[in-house]
């Protein structure tokens, strides 16, 4: 059963079988939410938004062309959604009468200060959470989803030469940023 | 590609993807088996993948099913961040005469037709100057 192909499952979903849904949610959920825990610093918001990625792309299952790009498909909706809160977040920090929500855990800051692991996995987190949005969503789903160049193009609605120079960017940001300080005292 | 022309990084950075023809990659291959320079470079984005891969992912609390399956109550209401990102806007939009409607829609707007707008500006209906500029630079 769980070995058929995302594209077989949605569109056995689409005729009725509530079940080819579940191992569709069971299959991804963690992959969406490892993607929307790096891109926002925030286990918390990150199961949040997940829901709501799986609700939206449930909502969506009868719009679904089966031309095997179902992950490409799931994480645009998630990263939407990862953006929408992003800015969200900034915009908040820019209203006034906001002072109470100054630690709201900003993209580009010390959003994972307070979380607790190793060194070495904390300034990973730390340097990825400063890259711009889009270099990040492209170097997370690279990374850690270990998707095409063109399956990130697909995702981020955007060309293959623009994402291999973001990830070009962000490997070069990083690279600054953890192996310089890897050798300081 | 002569031993004098480095391949560029957006170029060494598809080589270490595996995302070039096989014949290009075998080129900056063989540069870089003779160049140290564009071989430092390729060994450096190892190191930094090698980095990265040491963090592992987190995992979700609590499976997603029962919360997202069709007929169930919907949504789980949004943990503390949202509640708070939610009053925090209420509380902002009367402070500064307006609701927090148009805020939100103008972001929508403005997000479906740029895709990833760097820099926006939200104007009150009546006023003739922005109220608000919002939004940092998240651009490349
Ligand atoms: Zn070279």
């Amino acid at each position: 059963m769980t070995d058929r192909s995302d594209d077989q499952l949605v569109m056995a979903y689409a005729r009725g079988e509530e079940r080819a849904l579940r191992i569709l949610v069971e299959r991804w959920e963690r992959p969406v939410f490892a993607f929307l825990d790096r891109m926002l610093g925030s286990p918390e918001e990150a199961e949040d938004l997940c829901q709501d990625t799986f609700i939206k792309m449930i909502r969506a299952a009868d719009r679904y062309r089966p031309e095997g790009k179902f992950q490409s498909w799931l994480f645009r909706i998630a990263g939407n959604l990862a953006r929408s809160r992003l800015r969200r977040r900034k915009i908040l920090r820019w209203l006034p009468l906001n002072t109470e929500h100054d630690t709201t855990p900003a993209p580009g800051g010390d959003a994972l200060d307070d979380l607790t692991g190793a060194e070495d996995r904390l300034r990973v987190r730390r340097a990825i959470s400063r890259l711009p949005e889009r270099q990040r969503a492209a170097l997370i789903l690279k990374q850690y989803q270990d998707m095409s160049y063109q399956q990130i193009a697909d995702s981020m609605d955007t060309t293959v030469n623009s994402v291999q120079m973001l990830l070009h960017r962000a490997m070069q940001a990083l690279r600054k940023d953890l192996l310089s300080k890897r050798n300081e005292p | 590609m002569t031993p004098s022309e480095h391949p560029t990084g957006p170029e060494l950075q598809a080589c270490h993807d595996g995302e070039l023809e096989d014949t290009r990659s075998a080129r900056i291959r063989a540069h870089c088996a003779s160049c140290a320079a564009c071989r430092g470079e390729l060994e450096a984005l190892a190191s930094v993948a090698a980095l990265l891969a040491a963090d592992p992912d987190r995992a979700p609390v609590r499976p997603l099913w029962n919360a997202v399956r069709p007929g169930s109550r919907g949504p789980v209401p949004l943990g503390r961040m949202g509640w708070g990102l939610g009053l925090a806007a209420c509380a902002a939009g009367i402070a500064a005469g307006l609701v927090f409607g148009p805020v939100d829609q103008a972001t929508t707007a403005a997000t479906a037709k740029s895709g990833w707008t760097e820099t926006m500006t939200i104007w009150n209906g009546q006023a003739t100057s922005p109220l608000l500029a919002v939004f940092e630079n998240t651009g490349d």
